[in-house]
């Protein structure tokens, strides 16, 4: 069942006449990963900003549930259904590892006590250890970093995880953890995981892989098919 | 998200932002300290000027215009002093007398047989007359500390009276309330200073009998007025002086209808002296319409002393104008400057805003924590700005009064002093923010944060 649709989307930067991407037309399923493969430039993190509800197409429909997000209340949606990786993190820099974690699920409108176990947990998860997780941002390695974006974008429990170059800066034992982790949220926890990605082992994951070259996205076939 | 998500973030961020905050701080604390002075001395010389105007009016000179002009009748001087434009009048009324049975003070023996006889003998020289007998009201004359001292033997007025007028505090000379003045109430009573009493052995209750000289027809004649002593005054021993009657311990002092009645219809020889304060000196030219109307003769002008009434309210009024010129301009430099710190400030959190509104924070949960944010800073310098301004109020006030050659002012800060700079705080804080708020998240989050990159 698709949880994501794009009909003809197009998409062009503000001031600009050419279109990173015309007419696409896509889908997204929950309980499956995709991956979303292209050189730099071609328009894999767009696709992404789109489908994580942070920006609106310029022609066509993004719809998440067969409701547009042009026409929905997109911060509820990044707050509540979206957990976007952002290939440039985008953490805040003045709060602690576990501050961003916790701001997440407040934003989301998770209350209660227990609120701080859950975020040292899902940390956990990503390989953070509780004395790290109350660290400031910049005193923490790149890979460090990017595991915090990616228990950021887990905190609020999404259907949706879109992640943009997740494990450029992990060795390859971390590597190998997160995608896992990636693996078993679509898998076992039913969510649509899409990633943008130039990495193969990452494309080894997927369900789906579509390659973007020059706007156009082309549907590849994958391993485990 | 909840509200208090918002808020809570932003007060940690008050820590996280310490260099930010302090400038921020430092600036806020410059302008209050200095509003707090400008505002300080503002409202006190506000509030002077106002009393200086509710205490000395505006004096109105009425003067004859030629030597043969009528003098104001106590009728006329009590229709004119029932205006509106009045903040207060005092009206008194004089004639020199003599008697058979009284001695003056400083009397030449032999040489006051009768005023009559005086005049002709003396070329019209009324300064044989031995005495003043003087009508005013007495509750004014009691409490703008006329007498010389106080009263020591009052047998006849109301206990109140008494009681007040035996006050230290009356002694001193301020304006202790005295119970009204009603017209007839003192009629042909008197009291007389306790020299006077002294030398003619006078006792409170007593029964006394003057002459007085008025004309009539151009014919000076002699009226014989009997009046009771209610009160002995103590005085100051006497001067020197030319005549006796100019000696004020020689006054006989009555209520100022006991003297106006004297003079008959078809008299003169009483002398009618009214002042009159107006409310404030552009009310003039209304005042002299309306006596004008109630038959002030063309022969008298009517003036105010408007370049005294200016010399003593003018460097206070200055100062005033002075404090909220300052004032605007700190207010405007203060918007300048918040405004563009804020913007500065809120330029280099485009990056923290860009998440924040990425993670779903609502714009109006992302203004409302840089507002708290920055309203935290703005209390926390608010106290100790009010508190340096307080400081520096009084010496730059009394600076400022010094050089405009006025009287130093106690200049303290009001609570509703205290409200308004905390509101001119906290607006200029809530301007300057909203505005670049305002600008930063009309785009969508992607391009705050590509902007920022």
């Amino acid at each position: 069942m698709s949880v994501l649709e794009l009909e003809n989307v197009s998409y062009a930067y503000e001031g600009s006449s050419k279109a990173v991407f015309s007419d696409v037309t896509l889908s997204f399923e929950a309980g499956k990963a995709y991956a979303i493969a292209g050189k730099s430039g071609s328009g894999k993190s767009t696709l992404l900003h789109l489908l994580g509800g942070l920006d609106v197409a310029t022609r066509g429909r993004v719809s998440y549930g067969g409701e547009s997000l042009a026409d929905m209340n997109r911060n509820r949606y990044r707050a509540r259904n979206a957990g976007i990786i952002f290939q440039g993190l985008n953490l805040l820099t003045n709060a602690s590892a576990l501050e961003n974690i916790v701001l997440s699920m407040r934003i989301s409108g998770m209350k209660g006590p227990g609120l701080k176990a859950k975020a040292l947990e899902l940390l956990a998860r990503v390989g953070i250890s509780p004395e790290k997780a109350s660290r400031k941002i910049l005193k923490l390695s790149g890979g460090e970093q990017q595991r915090i974006a990616i228990a950021r974008a887990l905190a609020h429990n999404p259907d949706l995880i879109a992640a943009d170059e997740p494990t450029g800066n992990l060795d390859k034992d971390t590597e190998y953890k997160i995608l896992k982790i990636f693996e078993d949220l679509a898998h076992k926890e039913g969510k649509c995981v899409i990633i943008a990605t130039h990495s193969k082992r990452v494309t080894a994951i997927a369900d789906e892989i579509w390659t973007v070259d020059k706007g156009v996205f082309r549907s590849v076939p994958t391993k485990r098919n | 998200m909840p509200v208090n998500c918002a808020i809570e973030n932003a007060l940690l961020n008050i820590l996280k932002n310490k260099s930010r905050n302090i400038l921020l701080g430092v600036i806020t604390f410059v302008i209050i300290t200095a509003e707090v002075a400008g505002m300080s001395i503002y409202n006190a010389s506000g509030t002077i000027v106002k009393e200086f105007k509710a205490r000395f009016g505006s004096e109105v000179a009425l003067t004859p215009l030629k030597k043969s002009a009528e003098g104001i009748t106590a009728e006329q001087a009590i229709a004119f002093s029932e205006s509106e434009c009045l903040l207060s009048t005092d009206i008194n009324s004089s004639l020199t007398c003599r008697s058979d049975t009284l001695k003056a003070i400083g009397q030449t023996e032999g040489r006051s047989p009768n005023i009559i006889q005086g005049r002709e003998n003396y070329g019209g020289d009324l300064s044989n007359a031995a005495m003043r007998l003087r009508g005013g009201q007495f509750d004014k004359i009691l409490a703008e500390g006329k007498l010389p001292a106080i009263l020591t033997d009052v047998k006849f007025w109301n206990r109140s009276l008494l009681a007040r007028a035996a006050r230290p505090a009356f002694r001193a000379g301020n304006n202790d309330p005295i119970p009204s003045f009603k017209v007839g109430q003192y009629k042909n009573e008197c009291i007389v200073s306790s020299e006077f009493a002294k030398l003619n052995q006078l006792a409170v209750g007593d029964h006394i009998s003057v002459q007085a000289g008025l004309f009539e027809s151009g014919t000076l004649v002699e009226t014989s007025i009997s009046l009771t002593i209610v009160g002995i005054y103590v005085s100051a021993p006497s001067a020197a002086y030319p005549a006796s009657y100019q000696n004020p311990n020689n006054e006989i002092i009555a209520d100022f209808n006991t003297v106006a009645s004297i003079q008959k219809e078809g008299q003169t020889g009483v002398a009618v002296n009214a002042t009159y304060c107006l409310k404030s000196p552009e009310l003039l030219a209304l005042f002299e319409e309306e006596i004008r109307s109630k038959g002030l003769s063309p022969d008298f002008s009517v003036t105010t002393d408007e370049a005294g009434y200016r010399r003593l309210v003018g460097p206070i009024e200055n100062l005033n104008s002075v404090s909220l010129a300052f004032l605007l301009m700190l207010f405007a430099l203060g918007v300048a400057v918040m405004a563009l710190v804020s913007m500065l400030a809120i330029r280099e959190r485009k990056y923290e805003i860009g998440v924040l509104r990425a993670m779903g924070m609502k714009k109006g949960q992302v203004a409302l924590g840089l507002w708290v944010e920055t309203a935290a800073v703005t209390t926390v310098c608010f106290a100790l700005g009010m508190l340096a301004g307080g400081l520096l109020s009084q010496p730059i006030s009394d600076t400022l009064l010094a050089a405009s050659g006025s009287i130093p002012v106690s200049v303290s800060i009001s609570p509703l002093t205290a409200l308004e700079i905390f509101a001119v705080a906290i607006v200029l804080a809530s301007i300057a923010g909203f505005v670049s708020v305002s600008q930063i998240t009309k785009y969508e989050p992607m391009k705050i944060l590509m902007e920022r990159n």
